[in-house]
């Protein structure tokens, strides 16, 4: 119980605005300092810590984050989007919609290149947003369409969000089939993750579109889409380019040729490698870029450094059986402890970041959910798609909150929010999709990788 | 007092310093984790070292650019009433969160680390593989340079700059 009042303390004192990662670790440990005051677990077990941040430091799964983000950053500068706006809205010419799909269309793109919301958020806002509202789209439309197609990135391999999670899940397995006393444990991997979240990515894209298609204005004003300063690549040129490093990392991970960090360098290297031969980035911008991803590495280090010592305490209190036993019985088993999971993570992305969910509260339910007998490439497709959402709920969600930067005044911010709204409909449609049948999530890892 | 904001902007200086060399070896990550994997399929090679080298970088990237990153305001905050308030409300928070939570949390992970990290240098602790690197004992020695540099970050934030932080610019 005690593990749970943490819980709620720590999202009381979250909401305050200090950073998150000395948050966590801060409540955590006045807890824990309180728990061994009181006799409750001794301060030994607080020195398990160590070896528990060195796990951090020396993980290998993790390795692949800041190269990755390495990648994402250097796309970003190398205007990789503004290429591929150019070349597809030429290939629409004037239907009904135009800029929708291809609005939809760069975010599946650069998601699958990328992966970071706010860069293809901001890029799609500032290019797409106001072509699209003098084609005759409604602001909610427009914006909507803008935001939801910036956080596809999210979900579609490969990803950051996949990568973390795909680490917790892992321990989280070996933990659920250690307490349930088999030894020869079954693992999950991020290529797992990759591969399973493929097809239920896919199909969002087609939900998307497909809602563009109904709710895009019948008689669109053509409008011509301002020609960039430079002369703009070929069509061929810029299609390829994202094309080609996409089939380097993702085909090179699902092909099983080389691991998720392997791939991740040869990503990142391949962007450096664009970026310069583009002429769009040379050493100080890449001193820049490598500046800003040491930051935004640091950031998702230090949550899960603060995170670690939260799930310590909170497991010294018990905490993990309080939940496991709590989802255990509740009537309907699996079924309803997943719903109950599910709207849990949905509540919390309104406030809380994806990062903050993967490192707090997946390790907490995650090995419950499992024990309960869920696939755990099923249940992480599941979380990811949920945390993806999480990043287009009002108030809080980031690629709101981008948008909103980058929108002009005329955009007024209910205008986003309702625009929205039908997209998370869109989403809670596909994570049903998804839990009704599984093998959308499980059948392409299955073939790939076997068993 | 200027003697003591001269030790606190020492400090940032210093932190700000050991960011820029994460940078660096975050480009030097790129490199070497590519040419490894490159090498492994174009020649048919191998070395441990240098896939120990890998995991090293790594190492420094994620915690040397911590403080940095702090000084930088990048970590992430839930900025629901963070964003509307003035830029004294903002100070008197991070003072209060400083002292409340970063600066207890950085002793305890120096107080945790401690004994671990003196194991490890009393056996010149090295690679567990053949051919590996021999200087685990000074990477280990990680979990106490970072702490330290929180500290420092911490009154560098509370009480060296403006106190607030900066945000709208910096922030994601």
């Amino acid at each position: 119980m005690i593990a749970l009042l943490m819980f709620l303390v720590a999202c009381a004192v979250l909401l305050l605005g200090f950073p998150v990662a000395l948050t966590l670790g801060g409540v955590a440990l006045w807890f824990g300092l309180g728990g061994v005051l009181a006799g409750t677990f001794d301060a030994a077990t607080l020195l398990d810590y160590s070896s528990r941040l060195w796990g951090i430091f020396a993980n290998e799964t993790l390795v692949a984050v800041p190269l990755f983000i390495v990648m994402g950053v250097v796309l970003e500068k190398a205007r990789l989007a503004d290429d591929l706006l150019h070349a597809l809205s030429g290939l629409w010419g004037g239907r009904r919609g135009a800029m929708g799909y291809t609005v939809v269309l760069v975010g599946a793109l650069l998601a699958a290149s990328t992966g970071i919301v706010g860069a293809t958020v901001v890029t799609l806002g500032i290019l797409c947003l106001p072509i699209m509202l003098r084609e005759g789209y409604s602001p909610a439309l427009a914006s909507g369409t803008v935001a939801a197609a910036g956080t596809l990135g999210q979900i579609i391999p490969p990803s950051i969000v996949l990568v973390l999670l795909g680490d917790v899940l892992s321990s989280a397995y070996q933990q659920a089939q250690l307490r349930m006393g088999v030894f020869s444990t079954e693992t999950v991997s991020v290529g797992d993750l990759f591969a399973g979240a493929l097809l239920p990515g896919l199909i969002l894209v087609v939900a998307y579109l497909l809602w563009v298609f109904i709710a895009a204005p019948r008689d669109p004003v053509p409008v011509d889409v301002p020609q960039p300063q430079e002369p703009a690549p070929s069509m061929g040129l810029a299609l390829l380019a994202p094309l080609g490093l996409v089939l380097t990392v993702l085909g090179s991970i699902l092909g099983g040729v080389a691991t998720p960090t392997e791939a991740a360098a040869l990503g990142a290297a391949g962007a450096i490698l664009l970026a310069l031969v583009r002429r769009r980035a040379d050493l100080h911008t890449l001193e820049g870029c490598a500046m800003k991803a040491v930051e935004m590495t640091a950031m998702v280090f230090l949550i899960l450094i603060g995170a670690a010592l939260f799930s310590l305490v909170f497991n010294a209190y018990g905490g993990d059986h309080t939940v496991q036993n709590l989802l255990a019985d509740l009537p309907g088993g699996l079924g309803t402890a997943l719903v109950c999971v599910m709207l849990l993570v949905f509540l919390l992305g309104f406030v809380l970041d994806f990062i903050e969910i993967t490192f707090v509260v997946v390790p907490i339910v995650g090995p419950a959910l499992l024990m309960l007998g869920a696939d755990p490439i099923w249940l992480g497709v599941m979380l990811g798609l949920n945390l993806q959402t999480s990043f287009l709920t009002p108030p809080f969600g980031f690629a709101l909150f981008y948008l909103r930067g980058v929108a002009p005044e005329s955009v007024v911010t209910t205008d986003i929010w309702r625009g929205a709204l039908p997209f998370i409909v869109i989403q809670i449609g596909i994570i049903a999709l998804v839990a009704l049948v599984p093998g959308l999530a499980t059948a392409l890892p299955q073939w790939l990788y076997g068993g | 007092m200027r003697a003591l904001q001269r030790g606190l902007q020492w400090g940032a200086t210093l932190n700000s310093a050991t960011f820029h060399i994460a940078a660096v070896s975050l480009l030097l990550m790129v490199l070497t984790c590519a040419g490894l994997v490159l090498v492994r399929y174009g020649l048919g090679l191998s070395s441990i070292a240098v896939q120990e080298a890998v995991m090293y970088l790594h190492a420094l990237v994620l915690s040397l650019g911590l403080a940095g990153a702090w000084q930088r305001d990048g970590h992430v905050r839930i900025d629901i009433f963070y964003r509307n308030w003035s830029a004294q409300q903002r100070r008197r928070l991070n003072r209060v969160g400083t002292l409340l939570l970063a600066v207890p949390f950085a002793i305890f992970v120096l107080w945790s680390c401690f004994d671990y990290v003196q194991v490890a240098w009393q056996r010149q602790e090295s690679s567990a593989e053949p051919g590996g690197l021999a200087w685990l004992w000074l990477l280990k020695t990680l979990m106490l340079v970072f702490p330290v540099q929180l500290l420092l970050a911490a009154l560098w934030v509370g009480w060296g700059g403006d106190g607030t932080a900066r945000t709208e610019e910096t922030s994601r």
